[in-house]
């Protein structure tokens, strides 16, 4: 879907992306980073708006410095910044994207009225887009993405300034599109439960470098074997009996820890020391390792590997 | 069925090429401009000089018809704007003389009238065209779009150039068609028969600086009232500077002063165009009689504003997507 191959790009002195070379799959990808890391460029240069310094990038099989009309033919941009053509209605507005992409005047105001249906957007369509909630701006925003049936969706911060529920709505309608639409979805954010909620798979990104990409499940599997446990009784009498049975035990809440042991029969460890010592075990379940823990822990290296 | 299964579906409708793109832009922008009664009103107001144009074009059909008598209303109507000389002459050899009257009457209805109206229609129209893009974001939902930078241009000088041809070209092929009506005889539509392509000519002349330089301003500005500011000022501050030079002691009837004024380097333009000085003098007529002052270079006069359009080229060139560089 997406091939970058030793991208760069400079603005001045800063290197907002330094040689970035991946090739992402179809499907939900979320690309994240802190901010400043470079993912707006990203974006941005796979769309054919801003020039490559160094490498190549190609978008759906087109190169995107010499095809990116014909990559923006194909994929659709919901910015993260609060903008809107002025003077017009949700509908018009949206149908007025359809017809930029190319799409007969009337075909386009059908087409509109369909996608505003599907990101939900009733009567209100018939208001002018300045008035909107920034949550309202949002779904307008998404509907000139897909007004013109595009294969792949880049949205830009697509939660940002909205409320809870909001939030969820529009995750939703992410997670519906790329499951449900068959459309792939590469949603940039630096919140990683947005990630976490409608995403398969994650593009890391760190001051301009590329920290990691791969598959939520796999990012997620642990490297050793550990165990999370959650129990009822005295903490320290727990995790000296299991320091006697070789393991090493890390308390990460009141009542829960987490155990790491030899591959073999770490969990018939855990429940002989828990006998010796008179703790309840509760629940007793394979460690994952949270997002937050990869994305620290991918943005630690790279500040090591700077020093 | 899923609670967002609303409507959405793939769409394989065709795809149109990049002139429906940049005329997308043109005729939304055309119908949003229309929402101004300001505008409406402008407009109104920039087609009330055909209430005297049309009498004159009446006139000089008139006098052609009735050229025996120097007392005749519509004889005495045409002394103001084509002087005796030419007024005496058009009523002896009406034929002969036609052509050079529709010229001078051109002339004044597109140089100078529809060429100052334009100003303001020109200040209301252009000053949002770009800069209300500028304050809206509204460039990532352009561009993220398949459209060229050449599109956008193009789009949104079509609908500047769209009411610029409603106060110039309309109108005066609408004149053209009237004097038609008022000729005595069928005779008058070959004698005339480069006067179309003359208008057209014109307009273009008159439309495309004023553009170009009009979504300058609102490209540079991202304020529609300062790019406003900027038009009409350039436009009348200019004039007012030529004005001056042009009267002040050993600068009379000098060639660079009028390179200050957008209007003065236009209406040369136009006036040669309509040959207005060569039919003069192939009938004798002195153009001080008509008005016309001092003739100047057309050459330099295009040279002049060819460089204005191509500065405002790069100024748009580099403006329009300067803000996708962040």
């Amino acid at each position: 879907m997406i091939q970058l191959d030793s991208v760069s790009k400079q603005y001045g002195r800063l290197q907002a992306l330094d040689d970035i070379s991946v090739e992402v799959r179809p499907g939900a990808v979320g690309l994240l980073g802190p901010n400043g890391a470079g993912k707006s460029t990203l974006i941005k240069l796979l769309l054919g708006l801003v020039r490559l310094n160094g490498g190549s990038a190609s978008v759906l099989g087109y190169d995107v410095q010499r095809q990116s009309i014909q990559v923006r033919r194909l994929v659709g941009y919901m910015p993260e910044d609060d903008c809107y053509f002025a003077g017009m209605k949700a509908v018009e507005s949206v149908a007025y994207a359809g017809r930029l992409a190319g799409m007969p005047a009337i075909a386009a105001l059908r087409r509109a009225h369909e996608v505003l249906d599907y990101v939900r957007i009733g009567e209100e369509r018939y208001r002018e887009v300045q008035t909107f909630s920034t949550g309202m701006k949002q779904k307008v925003k998404l509907a000139q993405a897909l007004i013109h049936s595009p294969k792949l969706v880049f949205l830009d911060e697509p939660t940002s300034g909205l409320d809870p529920q909001g939030r969820m709505k529009m995750l939703a309608l992410v997670r519906n599109l790329a499951v449900e639409k068959g459309v792939s979805v590469v949603v940039s954010t630096h919140i990683l439960s947005d990630v976490e909620r409608c995403c398969d798979a994650v593009l890391m990104l760190g001051r301009g470098r590329l920290l990691a990409y791969d598959t939520l499940d796999n990012l997620r599997r642990p490297l050793d074997q550990s165990y999370h446990v959650r129990f009822e009784g005295q903490a320290a009498a727990l995790v000296s009996a299991l320091a006697d049975e070789g393991c090493q035990a890390e308390e990460l809440a009141p009542g829960e820890l987490r155990v790491r042991g030899p591959s073999d029969a770490v969990s018939g460890r855990v429940f002989r020391s828990a006998a010796r010592s008179g703790v309840a075990v509760r629940q007793l379940l394979p460690s994952r390792n949270s997002l937050e823990a990869i994305f620290l822990k991918a943005i630690s290296e790279n500040q090591h590997a700077d020093l | 069925m899923p609670i967002y299964e609303f409507g959405y579906r793939q769409w394989h409708g065709p795809i149109g090429g990049r002139l429906r793109r940049a005329w997308a832009i043109t005729a939304v922008g055309v119908r949003l401009a229309w929402n101004s009664r300001l505008l409406r009103r402008m407009l109104y107001v920039a087609w009330t000089p055909l209430l005297y144009f049309g009498p004159l074009f009446f006139a000089v059909g008139s006098v052609t018809e009735t050229s025996d008598s120097r007392n005749n209303v519509w004889y005495q109507m045409l002394q103001a704007p084509l002087g005796p000389q030419l007024t005496e002459q058009l009523s002896e050899n009406p034929e002969a003389v036609r052509p050079a009257a529709w010229s001078v009457a051109f002339y004044y209805y597109l140089g100078i009238s529809q060429s100052i109206v334009m100003v303001l229609v020109v200040a209301s129209v252009g000053a949002p065209l770009i800069a209300q893009d500028v304050r809206s974001k509204s460039f990532l939902l352009y561009f993220s779009k398949p459209i060229t930078r050449w599109d956008y241009l193009l789009g949104k000088a079509g609908v500047l150039l769209t009411y610029i041809f409603l106060v110039t070209l309309l109108p005066a092929l609408a004149l053209y068609l009237l004097s038609i009506g008022f000729a005595p005889s069928l005779a008058a539509l070959p004698d005339t028969g480069w006067t179309v392509l003359r208008i057209v000519a014109a307009s273009a002349v008159i439309a495309t600086p004023a553009t170009l330089l009009m979504l300058s301003f609102s490209a540079v500005g991202g304020e529609p009232r300062f790019a406003s500011f900027a038009w009409i000022a350039t436009w009348f501050l200019g004039g007012l500077f030529y004005a001056i030079l042009d009267s002040a002691p050993g600068l009379h009837g000098a060639r660079w002063p009028m390179l200050f004024s957008l209007h003065r380097m236009t209406t040369v333009l136009v006036e040669a165009i309509f040959d207005v000085r060569g039919q003069l003098a192939a009938l004798q007529v002195d153009p001080v009689q008509l008005g016309l002052g001092q003739p100047q270079s057309s050459g330099l006069a295009l040279a002049m504003l060819a460089c204005v359009c191509a500065i405002c080229l790069a100024v748009l060139w580099r403006r329009v997507t300067a803000p996708l560089n962040v």
